[in-house]
């Protein structure tokens, strides 16, 4: 219906801009012909335009955008797709994504790279029929997710090309009520409209994001060590701290709690649901690890796992565990490697009694 | 047709029509076409319950075909029983009154039978569901119910004061049968009706074993030992079918009985398999 509309909507300007165009010929002959040759010009920009946007839509910068998003069927898809009844999900950021794996279980990874706590949220809700009753969820708790309402500060971090992947999975009629994802919404259609300065990657692209595939550790020690220090270094700037041995001080206490309401939310959502939700810290290496003092751990993952928990759901804290301590498992120092991932997944689904 | 009583007292018919043509793939005319010779054909075989909503945009083709169909005498308003929906869309909006002048004016008929919330919407729902109630008092709908409700949203009723829907409508076949949810339904006095009754006979569904003993044991179709499981355990069905064999087939199942023990059989093959994810339809639900 919407699409008849649109199409009679194009012919209607078209046949309107015809129509103007004759009346001035007749009025004027030469203004008649600078209409005809600025309209010829505008049809010549557009075809133009529309063939970069599709050559861009062909890079590796673009396809890197989405390449975590094949794995969710929406409304328009799932008459193809006939699985259901996932025993078990995931949501998170890239070091969910890269935590789990399922094989031999009904299980879905709904991480799509770098994704807030709020996303999280968006996609469970979207996406949570799919899960089959008493499917469990599992939450990944990262080190600062305590306090990322922070980075709402700073829209650098969280542009359209970051919520473009979040509206391109989501219902278009159910963005349209989430203003961040409605000012995305055509962007995987047009990204050279949103983002001009993607012509350049026509020019020079970058490399294909592969490393979900990676299965080894390309890094030595002392790179090892290097990469956590990139790791802090990131995150104290991100959040515009000058070392990691901060108290909760009140300016960050109202982000904190901003992330207690929201995960809350999402406890009692997956609980209403008779869904089992698992708060659950993945592994890194103890290159990593061992920069976040323990104070901190203690009050910005510990205590806010604490705090929002009052369901009591299970928390499972794989941060320091022994055996996902071998650099080999990682393909940096954050980030499980294929072999690890696989690893840890088995790990945890025994943990979880689920396998 | 037989007719089960609402806890109203108005009549239903046991079996009903979906008239959804929005998953189809071909060129409208002709796809509205095959709609109304179906329609036709399924009147004169006396199936008389047609199910639509707003969503499906079909209403006004709808009204058409019925006030042909009336005015060609092959069938009688007061004869048909009309359910229709209010979608999302119109949830928001928050003002049933219009919606429901919508409907009836599409649909040209000056009342619908069974008139449904589509989708128990979140923060909007509860509001419409109380306006839903004057309509039902204004004579406009004889019926009013919620389609894809849950335990919980009964509770959200109980909890708001608010009646209880005569009818719910959920996703319900052999391969989801969510007994709790039925058990609440019967206690409560609200009718089931269950849509995609034939799971829309997915392969795993036709090539189901049990259900291809049975119909040899019975000497029918597949689909009609899931119609006549429906209909024996006092579950309206709402089957989708264009062709005509198929509908004959779909309504031609009082001449015989499933035993006990077959009707527990096909319970058994109950998985929760839900071929519509509601949440893709309704996000938040
Ligand atoms: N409230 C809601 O949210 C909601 C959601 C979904 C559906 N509904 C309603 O429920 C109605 C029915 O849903 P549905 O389409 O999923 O119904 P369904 O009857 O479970 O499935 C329809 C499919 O089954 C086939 N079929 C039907 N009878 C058959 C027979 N005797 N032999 C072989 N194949 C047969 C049809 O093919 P042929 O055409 O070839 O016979 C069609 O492909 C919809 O039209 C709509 O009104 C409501």
């Amino acid at each position: 219906m919407r699409r008849i509309g649109k199409k009679k909507l194009v012919m209607a300007v078209l046949v309107l801009v015809l129509l103007i165009t004759t009346i001035v010929c007749f009025i004027d002959v030469v203004w008649g012909i600078i209409l005809f040759a600025l309209y010829a010009l505008c049809l010549c920009a557009l075809t133009v335009g529309l063939l970069l946007n599709k050559c861009v839509k062909k890079t590796n910068w673009y396809k890197n955008l989405f390449r975590h998003t094949e794995q969710f069927v929406s409304n328009a898809g799932y008459r193809d797709n006939l699985i259901r009844n996932y025993e078990i999900v995931n949501l998170g950021s890239n070091p969910a994504l890269f935590a789990f794996f399922y094989e031999n279980i009904n299980g879905q990874n709904w991480s799509t790279g770098s994704q807030g706590l709020d996303m999280d949220f968006e996609i469970l809700k979207y996406f949570h029929s799919y899960l089959k009753t008493g499917g469990t969820v599992l939450i990944p708790i990262m080190p600062f997710t305590s306090i990322s309402p922070y980075l709402k500060n700073k829209p650098a971090y969280w542009d359209k090309s970051y919520y473009a992947k979040f509206a391109k999975i989501l219902d278009l009629g159910y963005i349209d009520r989430i203003p961040e994802l409605n000012r995305s919404k055509y962007f995987s259609r047009f990204p050279l409209l949103y983002k001009p300065t993607s012509l350049l990657y026509l020019l020079h692209d970058i490399a294909p994001d592969t490393r979900y595939l990676i299965s080894e550790q390309p890094m030595m020690a002392m790179e090892l060590e290097q990469d956590a220090n990139r790791w802090i270094e990131g995150w104290l700037k991100e959040f515009d701290m000058k070392s990691l041995d901060i108290p909760l001080t009140e300016e960050w206490k109202k982000y904190y709690d901003e992330s207690v309401t929201l995960l809350r939310s999402m406890i009692s959502y997956c609980l209403e649901r008779n869904y089992q939700p698992v708060l659950i810290c993945p592994p890194m290496t103890d290159y990593l690890s061992k920069k976040f003092p323990q104070q901190y751990r203690q009050a910005y993952v510990l205590d806010f796992v604490r705090e929002s928990n009052t369901a009591n759901i299970p928390f499972l804290d794989y941060t320091n565990y022994a055996e996902f301590q071998d650099p080999a498992l990682y393909f940096n120092s954050f980030f499980l490697n294929l072999r690890g991932r696989k690893l840890f997944t088995r790990r945890l689904l025994k943990d979880l009694k689920i396998q | 047709m037989e007719y089960l009583q609402l806890s109203n007292g108005i009549s239903i018919p046991t079996q009903m029509m979906g008239t959804s043509i929005c998953d189809m793939k071909g060129k409208k005319a002709e796809l509205f076409a095959l709609l109304e010779r179906a329609l036709i054909y399924a009147a004169q075989t006396d199936t008389v319950g047609f199910d639509t909503a707003r969503d499906y945009a079909n209403e006004p083709l709808l009204g058409k075909i019925f006030s042909k169909m009336y005015r060609n005498k092959i069938m009688r308003r007061e004869n048909v029983f009309i359910t229709t929906k209010v979608g999302n869309g119109q949830q928001y909006l928050r003002n049933m009154k219009h919606e429901i002048d919508l409907s009836l004016k599409a649909l040209k008929t000056d009342y619908i039978d069974l008139w449904l919330l589509h989708w128990p919407l979140p923060d909007y729902w509860l509001d419409n569901w109380s306006q839903m109630q004057d309509i039902y008092k204004s004579g406009k709908v004889r019926a009013i119910g919620i389609a894809n409700c849950r335990e919980r949203h009964i509770e959200m009723l109980k909890q708001a004061h608010l009646p209880m829907p005569h009818v719910i409508q959920i996703e319900y076949h052999p391969f989801r049968t969510v007994p709790s949810f039925v058990a609440l339904c019967r206690k409560e006095k609200i009718q089931l009706e269950a849509y995609s009754a034939n799971c829309l006979m997915l392969p795993f569904v036709k090539g189901n074993p049990t259900l291809n003993e049975l119909a040899a044991k019975y000497h029918k179709t597949v689909t009609q030992i899931i119609m006549c499981w429906h209909v024996q355990q006092g579950v309206i069905p709402i089957f989708r079918s264009f062709n005509p064999a198929h509908i004959s087939e779909n309504v031609d199942i009082h001449k015989f009985t499933l035993t006990d023990e077959d009707m527990q059989r096909i319970f058994a093959l109950d998985r929760d398999y839900k071929f519509h994810p509601e949440s893709l339809n309704c996000p938040g639900y």
